[in-house]
């Protein structure tokens, strides 16, 4: 016997859940065309450097050697492999692209978790301006409005709003990165502890009380009214509550702010959004603006927005519907083959797979559908109500 | 909605049960569980499951509770990611090396740790710039170094007593630990309100436990 268990954290894909996946898929990628995104397709493999700005020792991926003994990955990210491919292929900016695809992130063993996910996204590439944001937030908003009957509440974040805060507190950079870490890993323990030092300083109030500063938007705006903030905090607050605002007007959507969340990845730049739905544990959507990631490729850096969307958590959770009716049975002789085409080509049948007309006849009975055959004249003929016991 | 908690069970279960009650959480269903599972306060609003610490890691990680009450020690051990909300200030023990009369620490050769806690015994030796070979023990560490299969171990004592029953030496302090108050992450987005509130509740009562000492 062949060795027949699965890899740990792989599963095969079929039947319903698999025909949701591609039906979301399928018109997630139409939309996407439609508003004229570019699709772009990068290798599953690419060389390790690559996603050096990925903390991989954290993230368990898949490496293997190429022939000449150069690092390879799986990739855990699509973005960065985009990144890479922008800077090599003279493609023209500014422009929208979307991917779907396969990464690969290796789960802690045993624990329920997947490492192969289907992710699709989009990247925005060369556009300072919010309107970049705000297309992918509106997409967020059409695919909740599609597929999970609206009920998906977008989370904002800033990837500098720490450091604004931070970077007038004190110049002890590594202090600032253990206040970071703690703050976003909300682990309070050492997070109090690493802010004990500032126990005299004005600032203290707020410091103690940011790791409860997310959730409903006019509740943070609130309390942080009671703080006074550094110049730049301020603009960010500023930024992120004029986005809130637009984003209000799309229906059913929820919007709510968090100023202690860690950016998805180290390469962010500006506003971060994420989005969620009650009940899942995880997120569904996550993206955010990063104008320096391409500099990590080329030369110049360009403005570029990107979003990654979980299909498996889609496919999922999704309430959506893709059973499709059984299409009725053709039974025909293989010397019909020429006309079989044509029919073919007219309606829509399932071939039938039986070598005499009774066995097809059952087999029709079975799955509850009709049974056609080709007559000696060449016309179809519905033959369910036919007798042939 | 109520708020699901896995507790771990044995040890800090009672005095969990006591910081819980303090903080007005109807606890009587919990003391008076038998062999169910699954325990609902009258009210409605907790639901609690007893598991082992490192199951309630695993829970949290999965999201199918919204509060773990577990140890520090399975939280490093286990490379916890969720939000550690508090530190209940009670399960507390420290980490330590211990061995027979005869060990040497700085002897040539590489050591042979037993341990419960390979992650944590690898770190600290990593520290003192050692490497050890680590064999991982699931229960009664401390014959490790009886039998000849270890030349010391890594694990958590409270008092010291089972180390000294045995005649175990303590020949370092490594970290302290305590049972601390975690929540999954999606889960504190979405019931921030309902746990924050136990967190300021059961923040008080330690408070006040501190005090009265």
């Amino acid at each position: 016997m062949h060795k027949v268990n699965l890899p740990l954290g792989t599963r095969d894909g079929f039947g319903k859940r698999e025909s949701k996946k591609y039906h979301i898929k399928t018109e997630i990628e139409k939309k996407l065309l439609e508003n004229n995104f570019m699709k772009v397709s990068t290798p599953l493999l690419e060389h390790k450097e690559v996603f050096a700005d990925f903390d991989l020792k954290q993230m368990g991926t898949y490496q293997l050697l190429d022939s000449n003994d150069d690092s390879l990955i799986l990739r855990p990210d699509l973005t960065l492999p985009l990144a890479r491919f922008l800077a090599t292929n003279n493609v023209k900016l500014p422009q929208r692209f979307y991917y779907v695809g396969e990464r690969f992130k290796i789960s802690k063993a045993l624990s329920g978790k997947y490492n192969q996910m289907t992710q699709a996204g989009i990247e925005i590439v060369g556009y300072p301006s919010i309107r970049a944001e705000l297309e992918c937030m509106l997409l967020i908003n059409q695919i909740s409005t599609e597929f999970l009957q609206g009920k998906v509440q977008i989370e904002l974040g800033h990837a500098q709003f720490a450091n604004s805060i931070l970077d007038e507190l004190t110049q002890d950079e590594l202090l600032k990165k253990q206040i970071k870490t703690e703050l976003f890993r909300k682990n309070m323990p050492k997070y109090l502890a690493y802010i004990s030092v500032f126990k005299d300083r004005k600032e203290y109030e707020f410091l103690e009380k940011w790791p409860r500063l997310f959730g409903n938007i006019s509740w943070v705006l609130r309390k942080i009214k009671e703080y006074v903030l550094p110049e730049k905090a301020q603009q960010i607050i500023n930024e992120l509550t004029q986005v809130t605002s637009w984003l209000e007007q799309l229906p059913n959507q929820k919007v709510l702010l968090d100023l202690s969340v860690a950016p998805p990845q180290n390469y962010y730049t500006g506003i971060t959004f994420k989005g969620f739905m009650e009940s899942i544990s995880e997120y569904v959507f996550s993206g955010g603006r990063y104008d320096q990631l391409l500099e990590n490729f080329q030369e110049q850096a360009e403005p570029a927005v990107g979003m990654g969307i979980d299909l498996e958590i889609l496919a999922d959770f999704s309430t959506i519907s893709v059973q499709k009716e059984r299409k009725d049975l053709l039974y025909y002789q293989p010397n019909q083959l020429g006309l079989v085409n044509k029919i073919l080509n007219e309606h829509k049948f399932e071939l039938s797979m039986e070598d005499d007309l009774k066995k097809a006849f059952i087999a029709a009975r079975r799955q509850n559908t009709k049974l056609y055959m080709i007559d000696e004249g060449g016309n179809l003929r519905n033959v369910t109500e036919d007798c042939f016991d | 909605m109520s708020l699901k908690i896995a507790l771990t069970k044995g040890r800090i279960e009672e005095p969990v049960i006591e910081l819980l009650t303090a903080a007005g959480v109807d606890c009587e269903p919990l003391k008076n569980k038998k062999r169910k599972l699954i325990i609902n306060t009258s009210d409605g609003e907790y639901q609690f499951i007893l598991a082992k610490g490192p199951d309630v890691t695993t829970y949290l990680n999965s999201g199918v509770v919204d509060i773990g009450i577990v140890g520090s020690d399975i939280l490093t051990e286990h490379r916890n990611e969720q939000y550690e909300l508090l530190d209940l200030g009670i399960g507390k023990c420290q980490f330590v090396l211990a061995s027979t009369t005869d060990f040497e620490i700085n002897k040539e050769g590489r050591r042979v740790i037993g341990t419960k806690y390979p992650l944590i015994t690898q770190k600290y030796f990593e520290s003192l710039g050692q490497d050890v070979e680590v064999i991982k023990i699931e229960g009664s560490v401390e014959l490790a170094p009886l039998i000849g299969l270890a030349d010391a171990i890594v694990d958590i004592t409270e008092t010291g007593t089972t180390l000294r029953e045995n005649n175990l030496f303590v020949y370092d302090y490594l970290d302290k630990v305590s049972t601390r108050f975690v929540a999954n992450r999606m889960s504190l987005k979405q019931k921030a309100r309902e746990i924050y509130s136990l967190v300021d509740k059961l923040e008080k009562v330690i408070k006040n436990k501190e005090l009265i000492k």
